[in-house]
């Protein structure tokens, strides 16, 4: 019988729970809308009370349901740090599939499921971690908080927003851990794995031209219509202003730390310009998806998506909405951007803001990020932590008194192309070696973090 | 030979039977869709039986009804003359009508209801005339017809089209009285009757986008919308040639004879219209 050290009975026992977890919550069908997270919760409180941890399910809703369960420090030097996720997925089109997407089968090594990586994948590892601390009688300096809201998906309205509002003292953590970050990326030749660090805010902007109505039999002037496409030109003419925020000036300042050369000299033109220079960036050794990402991250965007008006094929329309997505970076006032919106389209369109929002930034000079690289520079030496910013979409700007790390780690492989087109697509899947590799780093950072 | 008080009498009596009829079909709801015609083409092959006129009903689907009659001459020299009209109306939104729109009350001496404008208005006043004549015993030199299709305001496929298609027959005319024309214009001083002659035809066109989709987070360039915008102006910018067509230089070549002088001397003579000339007709 051979001798197994205890770092390997560690590493295979949070493999085995993640799995055997991830693959209970996949066979949950928490599709929303409805959500009905509630069944979620339900599931892992069973699995808590098998371990006798407390736990609280609260309901901003029946059935939206979001369970956050609580390990104590005897003697607190610190703020709770949180394991952050949500059960909710988004819907499937089951005929799309291989397999039934709330199987939750193992085939090939990969576990099969809608949420395997948006992100029930996660939230396995989470508590998985959460449960071998409470195994391990690990003597806390900080409460660890685990917590699985409901309604990430579709806005948070019933989850994290309500939770903050309401049950604030449940998840009042000073550091969390969520999803968002973690992809590794070469760049001329270094390997990076971006932590996020902030996130862009989403704002919802109606665009409104309105002109004369009419018989369509009989050409008119100044028509919706015409306005309508002296709108669109205007925002696509629009080359919005280069703005480098903090999160992102770190970002680009660890990439000319490890890349050097040329990418450094561009990078530091790029920061010390005044205003900040976008030439400069553009020739950064990235592909054309990376330059538009980091263009993106580079300044406010907004892109025109939806259009309502008409209604008769022979009646000129007096009006025509256009939705546009509108994302805006962290500190942006929001009106101050609407009026910027006006001013690029001019009389020929009214700008309203239908959904305000403002992004979220934590700060990459904290004692979580150091622990984040630390672990990261244990676990895998020759990868480089970089700090990232998303275009928006997490709960992480709904919990604006914590401040929300993006990182579920996977190690560079060619998986990674099998990824990418699964969040929200069709047969979403993770595999084993890449959930027991981020429920290990999870693990690894927490057990430290918690304790030191 | 005119008997004045006999022309009257006769303008009279028929004008009270189109108002008769044309309260009566109002009463008929034939909203399209589903248009449901065959309630007006019944009432109408009543009137009709009543003078001894017999008509033909035929359905291009259930309750689809198109009706014909034919008042004949007994020595034709021509070929017939036709009244047509449809008696489908389009839908109403009752909460913004002062009256009972399927009411055809009489307020102030206007009739209330869809379709007294289009076209049930018109389809009763064809029916009286239809029935004078019937009535005067006319010695005919050319066939009258009678039609009340189906289907106009939607689309006429299971109406006039479906007609012309499946039984053109019974809808053979040479010349026929349809609505479109009849209001008055004031040019110049002089008063003018528009009677429509020609019609423009109306092509549907679909036009399509395609661009780089995308998530909505990151602009991408070539996307369906940026095109959308170039195409719109492109549309905005274009000046379509000007021509004109007979049945619109005849118009104009009326309204130049009734007016005389400059209006007279700017309506385009020769085959190169010039749009600076007319722009000056007011």
């Amino acid at each position: 019988m051979p001798t197994i050290s205890a770092d390997q009975a560690l590493e295979a026992s949070l493999r085995n729970e993640a799995i055997t977890l991830l693959q209970g919550l996949l066979r949950l069908d928490t599709q929303t809308p409805p959500g009905n997270e509630r069944i979620a919760a339900d599931w892992i409180a069973t699995v808590l009370e098998r371990e006798d941890i407390p736990y609280d399910i609260v309901e901003a809703a029946p059935t939206r349901a979001t369970i956050v369960s609580r390990l104590k420090a005897a003697n607190p030097t610190g703020r709770p740090v949180m394991l952050m996720g949500h059960t909710d997925v988004v819907t499937v089109e089951p005929e799309n599939w291989d397999l039934d997407p709330f199987c939750g089968d193992i085939v090939d090594d990969f576990v099969y499921g809608r949420g395997a990586l948006d992100m029930k994948g996660q939230v396995a590892a989470n508590l998985a971690v959460l449960l071998a601390i409470k195994r391990a009688g690990l003597e806390l300096t900080r409460d660890v908080i685990f917590c699985a809201f409901a309604d990430e998906e579709e806005g948070g309205v019933y989850g994290a927003e309500w939770i903050w509002n309401t049950h604030r003292d449940l998840i009042d953590a000073e550091f969390a851990i969520n999803e968002g970050g973690g992809e590794p990326i070469t760049i001329a030749g270094s390997e990076f794995i971006g932590c996020q660090v902030a996130e862009k805010g989403s704002a919802r902007l109606k665009l409104t031209v309105n002109g004369n109505p009419g018989h369509a039999s009989v050409p008119l002037p100044e028509t919706a219509f015409r306005n309508l496409g002296i709108a669109l030109e205007r925002l696509h003419a629009w080359d919005s202003p280069t703005v480098i925020v903090k999160p992102i000036r770190a970002m680009l300042e660890s990439m000319a730390a490890v890349l050097g050369g040329d990418a450094q000299a561009r990078i530091n033109e790029a920061l010390t310009s005044d205003p900040p220079s976008w030439e400069p960036l553009s020739k950064l050794p990235l592909t054309e998806d990376e330059l538009r990402s980091l263009y993106a991250r580079t300044r406010n965007t907004v892109v025109p998506t939806m259009i309502h008006g008409g209604a008769r094929i022979n009646v000129i329309p007096s009006e025509i909405v256009v939705d546009v997505d509108g994302r805006t970076l962290p500190g942006e006032d929001p009106e101050a951007f609407r009026a910027a919106v006006q001013r690029v389209v001019g009389d020929a369109a009214i700008i309203d803001l239908v959904i305000p929002a403002t992004g979220t930034e934590a700060d990459v000079e904290s004692p979580f990020y150091d622990a984040i690289r630390a672990t990261l520079t244990r676990i895998a030496p020759d990868t480089h932590l970089m700090p990232t910013m998303s275009a928006g979409g997490t709960d992480a700007p709904l919990i604006p008194g914590v401040k929300v790390y993006g990182f579920f780690p996977f190690p560079p492989s060619d998986r990674m192309e099998i990824y990418e087109p699964l969040v929200h697509g069709h047969n979403e899947r993770i595999h084993v070696d890449d959930l027991a590799y981020a429920t290990r780093f999870i693990h690894d950072l927490i057990a430290t973090f918690a304790t030191s | 030979m005119t008997d004045h008080r006999s022309d009257d009498a006769l303008a009279a009596s028929i004008g009270e039977a189109a108002v008769e009829y044309l309260a009566a079909l109002v009463q008929l709801d034939t909203t399209s869709p589903p248009g449901n015609e065959r309630q007006a083409t019944d009432y109408i092959a009543a009137v009709l039986a009543a003078e001894g006129i017999e008509a033909t009903v035929v359905e291009s689907e259930p309750g689809r009804a198109n009706l014909v009659a034919r008042l004949r001459a007994e020595v034709p020299t021509g070929r017939p003359v036709m009244l047509m009209g449809h008696t489908d109306i389009v839908a109403v939104e009752r909460d913004k009508w002062d009256h009972d729109p399927f009411g055809g009350d009489i307020i102030d001496d206007f009739m209330w209801g869809r379709g007294t404008l289009d076209m049930k208005n018109q389809v009763a006043g064809q029916l009286a005339a239809f029935v004078a004549l019937k009535r005067s015993g006319l010695p005919l030199t050319r066939d009258v017809i009678y039609a009340a299709f189906a289907d106009e305001e939607v689309s006429g496929t299971l109406g006039a089209g479906w007609m012309y298609e499946h039984h053109r027959a019974l809808i053979d005319a040479e010349f026929a009285l349809n609505e479109g024309g009849g209001g008055q214009v004031e040019m110049g001083g002089a008063r003018f009757y528009t009677c429509g002659t020609g019609e423009k035809g109306q092509s549907i066109l679909n036009v399509t986008f395609r661009g780089n989709p995308g998530h909505a987070s990151t602009p991408i360039p070539d996307t369906a919308m940026e095109k959308l915008g170039i195409a719109l102006e492109r549309l905005r910018a274009w000046e379509p040639d000007l021509t004109i067509t007979e049945p619109v230089r005849a118009m104009l070549e009326g309204i130049g004879d009734v007016l005389g002088g400059n209006a007279q001397a700017e309506i385009p003579a020769h085959p190169r219209p010039r749009i600076a000339g007319l722009g000056r007709l007011r």
